[in-house]
């Protein structure tokens, strides 16, 4: 029988110390860390419920690894009842200046349409509408309070119940659009519009991104009964957005809801011009909207000398009117830490190694340690008691884990990364900037080219290359794209290469004059790369972890054992080394594509899935073992097609990460 | 009664016994004025009684699962509850305590091997072996009283600077500490770690990506080989 400290080893619940997404974040919470801060917030947030219009904000000031991703899951977690007030919405950095009204928008539609109400399939969406609803019968159809009582009890019949054909929420969308407007009619009335179509799953997708302010194709206006944006200007794109947001805001007031947005890693604004839109955001929210409360997390350095100067002074003093501070744990909650942790993963096996490494850790936690410093610790006494030896870990294969896993977590949750032309256009010039054979690589973003390159081929040729980074679905918008490619390709004797998300559409058989600048475009020997889920998704994990180096996220053990944090330099050296890095984001090479995987069998796929990790200890099993299983019961799934299988169901699975890259653990009993 | 009051008769009621808790079942001895008000009576049933006091539990008070009935109790560490009984109960066994306490045996052993390792209780074998519990005098690590640990000269001329240093910001850097103070690097980083030990203060990672290389080296590295770069402080 093996001994405590090597069954924590096998299955170590300390191996990854980095900072998942709160959404993401499946550890066990110890409530008692960062209360403070949380209690401040939740009662903030009720001023905020009681007093809409007040302009209120939270400052949090706290270090990588002092418990922010849990005290934002905890946030999070108060807000997923169907029947609650808060709603909550999670901001990743923003890299185009000119676009702060969208960003932010992009940001509170791609989180209020998740799937994470304890009704499945509910959104934050769904229940804004249903407030809607209830609200407008309360006042215009039926007054009897126990009419809603039902209505409200069952939320979901509004989107399913249907009358000749028609669904509830359709016959009522009209006159409760109506009501809405004769009382607020700073409305967008578009965007209720749009928000009403919601019952309709097939057009789901459209109305997501057109409420996330995206130009859509002509059909699908059409569809959706919306103008089409295509061809509108920057400052028209932008000014509709800020209508949106505070159409929602006014939503907010209305039905007593508050709406918590969220902004981290602001570590990432690297220029006056990113700052400034960030100031923009946070003014419309402070001042223009009702109903909507920003959470600013900030490491206090960075407060202190960049962000504060950086935002105009009554913005500075606005936010520092409600500051909270992240602090370090007492040796009870660092206790509480590594029991919670290693019960949920040895369940009810937790007792021993539990008492094995309490006794290892006896003497080494001191007080006001952070969550991370106590894990790092934990994960350190596991491997020494192993034989492994304090040793300068080389920094780039600890970046080699954490981009495997970021590509792992990006492929599970798919939809947390919907298309977008500002990361990849950030992974590209990051991966074009570090590799040997590219020069002259720069970022002017012109004619809808971004980045430039020149690139030394194998046979030392030196060739101009032009990125065309496109993830707009609108002919027009398309056409306009290939039409630049053609003009590069014809002007300086160079190559020009469109790429676009796998989810996004470059053809469609109406296209006529599209589909004739497409054939021009390939004529000429411009390439076309319609990246596939599995490469899309390294893309946007390069994103992912220069975001998290830039925040000071990823350490390492560094000379005499002292942990620091990851650099820029190490990262860059990561991303040239293919050793390292795994294959290239771009090759000049055209990829083969492969062909489209038949369909699984999802019934034999879940089902097998589960008798396999019951049969294993913890219910656990790497990725890779996992699929080896699988497949040797007859199916024939990736390593990617597994992942994006589990992700989609959270009910059943979860997705942990370990030495041994990414890891599936079944969830209660499964539904087989 | 509101349910502020009732929270209130409750707290009285615990203050009354010194006690920390109480069963929920002995909740049928409040007095008569409190009883009416929450609408129970001697005859009550344990649930009733729990569905009376369940919306006046305010932030302080809270129902819990003992391994064989159900208390009301503060809301304050399992730990605490523990040392403050072995306080009032001194020589009594680990299993003489478990059953009268409101946590079960996982939260009563972990809470007790805690206050074992901390010092705050110690353990005697009998002639027969068996065990008996009691409480020091040390104060526990949450329990000191809202002062610094003790006015040497070092910590006093450590906060001077400190509060010279931090104007209008929270965080003050350890390099720009030391290089104030301009002590022996011994006695520096010594201070700083009985004022850590004593959670005067807190110790941060920080960001040394704007920082030279003396900077960093001017910052303080603790017993485990963590970089600490930021100092905040958590009394006065």
């Amino acid at each position: 029988m093996s001994s405590p400290g090597k069954e924590l080893l096998e299955n170590n619940p300390f191996y990854t110390n980095a900072a998942a997404n709160p959404w993401e974040n499946r550890y066990p919470d110890v409530e008692s860390i960062n209360k403070e801060a949380y209690d401040g917030i939740c009662r903030l947030t009720r001023e905020k419920s009681r007093n809409p219009e007040v302009p209120l904000s939270v400052l949090i000031l706290g270090e990588a690894g002092s418990g922010k991703t849990h005290l934002l899951q905890r946030i999070l977690n108060s807000t997923i009842n169907s029947d609650s007030s808060t709603s909550f919405v999670n901001i990743k950095p923003i890299l185009n200046p000119n676009a702060p009204m969208r960003h932010l928008l992009k940001g509170i539609m791609v989180d209020l349409g998740r799937d994470n109400t304890s009704l499945p399939g509910y959104t934050q969406l769904h229940r804004l509408i249903t407030k809607i609803v209830i609200d407008f019968i309360s006042v215009e159809v039926d007054k009897n309070p126990e009419t809603f009582d039902i209505l409200e009890k069952n939320p979901w019949r509004f989107f399913h119940n249907k009358h000749n054909g028609k669904s509830e929420l359709s016959i009522l969308q009209e006159k409760a659009i109506e009501h809405l407007h004769s009382t607020n009619s700073e409305i967008n009335k578009p965007f209720l519009k749009v928000l009403f179509q919601l019952d309709d799953d097939s057009k789901r997708g459209i109305i997501i991104d057109w409420l996330k302010g995206e130009p859509l194709d002509e059909e699908d206006c059409k569809r959706l009964g919306v103008a089409d944006r295509e061809g509108k200007d920057e400052f028209f794109l932008e000014n509709e957005a800020r209508e949106i947001l505070i159409s929602l805001g006014i939503l907010m007031r209305r039905y007593h809801q508050t709406l918590l947005i969220c902004f981290d890693q602001l570590d990432n604004l690297k220029s006056t011009d990113l700052y400034s839109a960030f100031s923009q955001m946070l003014h419309i929210i402070i001042n223009d909207t009702q109903g909507i409360l920003p959470l600013i997390f900030v490491r206090p350095d960075s407060w202190n000398n960049r962000l504060k100067n950086n935002v105009d002074i009554p913005l500075s003093e606005r936010l520092e009117m409600n500051p909270f501070t992240l602090a370090g744990c007492t040796r009870d909650q660092a206790n509480e830490i590594i029991r919670l942790r290693i019960k949920f993963f040895f369940q009810d096996k937790w007792e021993e190694p539990y008492h094995w490494l309490h006794s290892q850790l006896e003497g080494k936690i001191k007080p006001g340690y952070s969550p991370r410093q106590i894990i790092i610790l934990a994960n350190r006494s596991i491997q020494s008691s192993n034989g492994y030896t304090n040793q300068e870990i080389n920094p780039l294969e600890v970046l080699t884990e954490q981009y495997r896993n970021e590509c792992d977590l990006v492929v599970a949750d798919f939809d947390t990364w919907p298309p977008d032309r500002d990361q990849l256009e950030l992974a590209l010039f990051h991966f074009l900037k570090n590799q040997g054979n590219i020069e002259h690589v720069h970022k002017k973003n012109k004619d809808r080219i971004n980045p430039y390159a020149i690139i030394t081929d194998s046979e030392n040729n030196k060739i101009p290359y032009a990125f065309i980074i496109n993830t707009r679905e609108h002919y027009n918008s398309v056409g306009n794209c290939f039409q630049r490619g053609v003009d590069y390709i014809d002007n300086r004797s160079g190559k020009s290469v469109y790429i676009t998300d796998p989810r996004c559409i470059y053809k469609k058989p109406g296209w006529k004059v599209t589909n004739s600048k497409m054939k021009g475009f390939l004529d000429k020997g411009g390439e076309i790369r319609h990246l596939e889920k599995s490469d899309i998704a390294r893309w946007y994990a390069l994103a992912a972890l220069i975001f998290k180096i830039n925040e000071g996220d990823i350490s390492v053990e560094g000379g005499g054992g002292i942990l620091r944090n990851v650099t820029q330099n190490e990262l860059n050296a990561f991303i040239g080394t293919e050793s390292y890095f795994g294959k290239p984001l771009f090759a000049l090479k055209t990829p083969i594509i492969t062909p489209p995987q038949p369909q699984p069998d999802y019934e034999g796929l879940y089902r097998d899935i589960c008798t396999n990790l019951q049969k294993s200890p913890m219910k656990l099993l790497s990725t890779t073992l996992l699929i080896e299983k699988v497949n040797a019961s007859g199916h024939n799934i990736s390593h990617e097609q597994l992942l994006e299988f589990c992700g989609k169901r959270k009910e059943s699975f979860l997705i942990h990460l370990i030495k041994q890259g990414s890891s599936i653990m079944l969830k209660g009993t499964c539904q087989v | 009664m509101s349910q502020a009051s009732l929270s209130q008769a409750l707290i009285d009621f615990l203050q009354k016994n010194s006690s920390d808790f109480s069963t929920v079942s002995n909740l049928k001895n409040l007095p008569k004025i409190t009883r009416d008000a929450l609408g129970i009576n001697k005859r009550s049933h344990i649930g009733e009684i729990i569905k009376a006091i369940d919306p006046c539990m305010g932030d302080k008070l809270i129902i819990v699962k003992g391994s064989k009935s159900k208390f009301l109790a503060y809301k304050i560490p399992k730990d605490r509850i523990i040392y403050n009984y072995i306080q009032k109960h001194p020589g009594k066994s680990p299993g003489q305590i478990a059953r009268y306490l409101p946590m079960v045996k996982t939260e009563f052993i972990q809470g007790l091997n805690s206050l074992l390792e901390s010092d705050e209780v110690k353990i005697t074998l009998t002639e027969n072996y068996s065990t008996k519990l009691f409480a020091q005098v040390k104060k526990p690590e949450k329990s000191i009283p809202p002062t610094l640990p003790k006015e040497t000269d070092s910590f006093i001329v450590f906060k001077k600077a400190f509060d010279e240093l931090n104007k209008g910001k929270i965080y003050v850097r350890i390099s720009d500490m030391r290089r104030k103070l301009g002590w022996s690097r011994e006695k520096f980083d010594t201070t700083l770690e009985q004022l850590r030990d004593n959670a005067t203060i807190q110790l941060h990672a920080g960001d040394t990506s704007t920082m030279d290389e003396s900077e960093v080296r001017d910052s303080y590295v603790d017993e485990n080989n963590f970089l600490h770069i930021t100092v905040t402080w958590r009394r006065t």
